[in-house]
């Protein structure tokens, strides 16, 4: 079976081959069958009635700083594929004519080098020190963490007590967060944590422009509301594929899909008009599937992206803010990235499935992994002062 | 699941469950009988056998009978309901512990533009044999989103964990899906 005659997976062939093995519904004679089987049963479970576990509350917290062994695991497999790459780029360029392209001519992709499995922050102090501080939210344990900007005084537990966890954003003197069909505040210092400031149904990917807030939704739209909740829009614009992140620059909002093929990134402009559905779009050579864009952030005339990539390694992706220059692999190796932001030069990214938050300059060099520690599951990622 | 419970009124199903949860069987037969289809289907297309997807039916179904009186919330029935009946499946998926031959009921629809017949029924037929060689996790994850329609938060509710993760087990599921393929193909050379 040849790449040509292998056929490609796609969603409209996943959902055919789902809705054939389906089938049209129960045999005539099931429902028959169940009912004489639930009257035959005798003991029942009894009340009063019990919580139905959230999937929030339900989870085993773990303590911070603290790896869990699959996380573990990865992170070695991971650091000796890269020692491998390392040694085996080491022999190749060796061996090779002096014409093949070195690594220094392909600054974006990165292996992991950098990865260090050590709990305490990094004690250099950087250009980014005293510029503020990067907040993340802690997925697993529904905390969000904060750090100075180069990696001094870790608190993985700054704000407690949210659920499920999704994007962060900072406005004025405050940082909100989407979490379990709610977006919650508090103010920057980690005081005032308001859990329900606005009730928006799930919502996920979460920016604001300082007026109003968007936000992805359970209703596969992109929402938006005042900044005091008011004037609530479920619908505001309403891509054919499920929107996930959501980000803010200039005129305009961005928002990435997750398991649209080939599409990426969507735009409008801020009122809702022009809308783009695939203004970014992904390369899809030969058989791939789809990405989960689940971060995007805007700096310098570009715009950085961040695709899970859940098996494999993910990649921080880039392209010009025409969207044109697309490199999807602007900076590889990572964790599953989910989060993403800029500030002093440097870009920020949560890796979900490492547990850290990652690092590297504006042009990709420079790749640190593991400049955070000890996180658990980080998936949105903000920077405020 | 959702466009059956939508059928009926909220209030109306809100009673059945408080209804059958206090062991009105009829309550309980009339939740049932609106659901039966859409749990089945997503439950052949799990296991991709009719006497399996029959069992684990029954099998959620009699367990949701017991466990109703647990059930806090009645608005939630059809996410707990979903989460049984995913769990059903999964366990009868782990017991079986073996790659089943999936036979294809054709619907393909001759008319339809794209691809000829046959290349639809090979490529269809090829991707079951891929999906068959997943565990239950990944073909529950993608039955809710690609058969049933789930939302994020409706899967996450499902399946008993947060937003965030379900996004990377999806994806996670369609990368193993693909490499299900290759493997498929590479055993068919």
């Amino acid at each position: 079976m040849t790449e040509q005659t292998r056929p490609q997976l796609t969603d409209a062939l996943i959902e055919r081959m789902l809705t054939e093995r389906a089938g049209h519904g129960a045999p005539a004679d099931l429902i028959d069958a169940i009912a004489t089987a639930v009257e035959s049963t005798g003991q029942r479970a009894s009340g009063p009635f019990g919580l139905l576990p959230s999937p929030a509350t339900s989870r085993p917290r773990r303590a911070p700083g603290t790896f869990p062994l699959n996380r573990v695991i990865r992170v070695a497999a991971l650091a000796v594929a890269a020692i491998v790459l390392v040694a085996g780029a080491g022999l190749f360029l060796r061996f090779s004519p002096a014409t093949i392209v070195g690594p220094s001519s392909a600054p974006s992709i990165t292996p992991t080098p950098s990865i260090t499995p050590t709990p305490s922050p990094t004690p250099t102090a950087s250009p980014a020190a005293g510029l503020g501080h990067i907040y993340w939210a802690n997925n697993e344990w529904g905390d969000i963490g904060r750090a100075n900007l180069d990696g001094t005084g870790v608190n993985q537990q700054f704000i407690t007590g949210a659920g499920a966890m999704c994007g962060l954003t900072i406005v004025g003197d405050y940082i909100y967060w989407a979490s379990d069909g709610e977006i919650g505040r508090a103010k920057l210092d980690g005081t005032e944590v308001n859990q329900r400031f606005i009730d928006t149904g799930a919502a996920c990917g979460l920016a604001s422009d300082g007026t109003y807030f968007y936000w992805s939704n359970s209703r596969r739209a992109i929402a938006r509301a005042n900044l005091d909740g008011t004037g609530l829009n479920q619908s505001f614009i309403s891509p054919a594929c499920e929107p996930n992140a959501v980000a803010v620059s200039g005129s305009y909002v961005y928002w990435g899909y997750w398991g649209c093929v080939p599409c990426e990134i969507g735009r409008a402009n801020l009122d809702g008009t022009g809308v783009n559905y695939s203004f970014i779009i992904g390369e899809v050579p030969g058989v791939r599937v789809s990405m989960v864009v689940d971060g995007i952030a805007i700096s310098g005339g570009y715009i950085y992206w961040t695709d899970t990539g859940s098996f494999g390694p993910g990649t921080i992706g880039r392209a010009n803010l025409d969207g044109t220059g697309v490199d999807q692999s602007f900076i590889g190796g990572d964790f599953n990235p989910s989060g993403i932001a800029i500030a002093g030069g440097y870009i920020y990214w949560s890796n979900s499935g490492g547990g850290t938050i990652g690092r590297a300059n504006l042009d990709g060099t420079g790749v640190d992994q593991g400049f955070i520690f000890g996180a658990s599951e980080p998936v949105g990622v903000a920077i405020g002062p | 699941m959702r466009a059956i419970a939508d059928a009926m009124p909220v209030s109306s199903q809100t009673d059945c469950v408080c209804r059958a949860a206090r062991g009105d069987a009829l309550a309980f037969e009339r939740l049932l009988a609106t659901r039966a289809d859409q749990v089945f289907r997503i439950a052949r297309a799990m296991l991709g056998d009719e006497s399996d997807a029959r069992d684990a039916t029954q099998d959620a179904f009699v367990s949701a009978w017991r466990e109703l009186p647990r059930l806090r919330d009645p608005e939630q029935f059809d996410a707990w309901l979903r989460r049984i009946f995913v769990n059903a499946c999964r366990a009868r998926i782990r017991v079986r512990k073996r790659i089943r031959e999936t036979r294809l009921d054709v619907t393909i629809d001759p008319a339809a533009p794209g691809p000829g017949l046959s290349e639809q029924l090979r490529a269809t037929d090829m991707l079951a044999r891929a999906f068959d060689r997943l565990d239950g996790n990944k073909r529950a994850i993608l039955v809710l989103h690609h058969l049933d329609g789930s939302s994020v938060a409706e899967i996450a509710a499902s399946m008993g964990i947060p937003i965030g993760t379900v996004k990377w087990r999806l994806h996670d599921a369609r990368e193993a899906l693909q490499r299900a393929l290759v493997a498929e193909g590479e055993n068919r050379r």
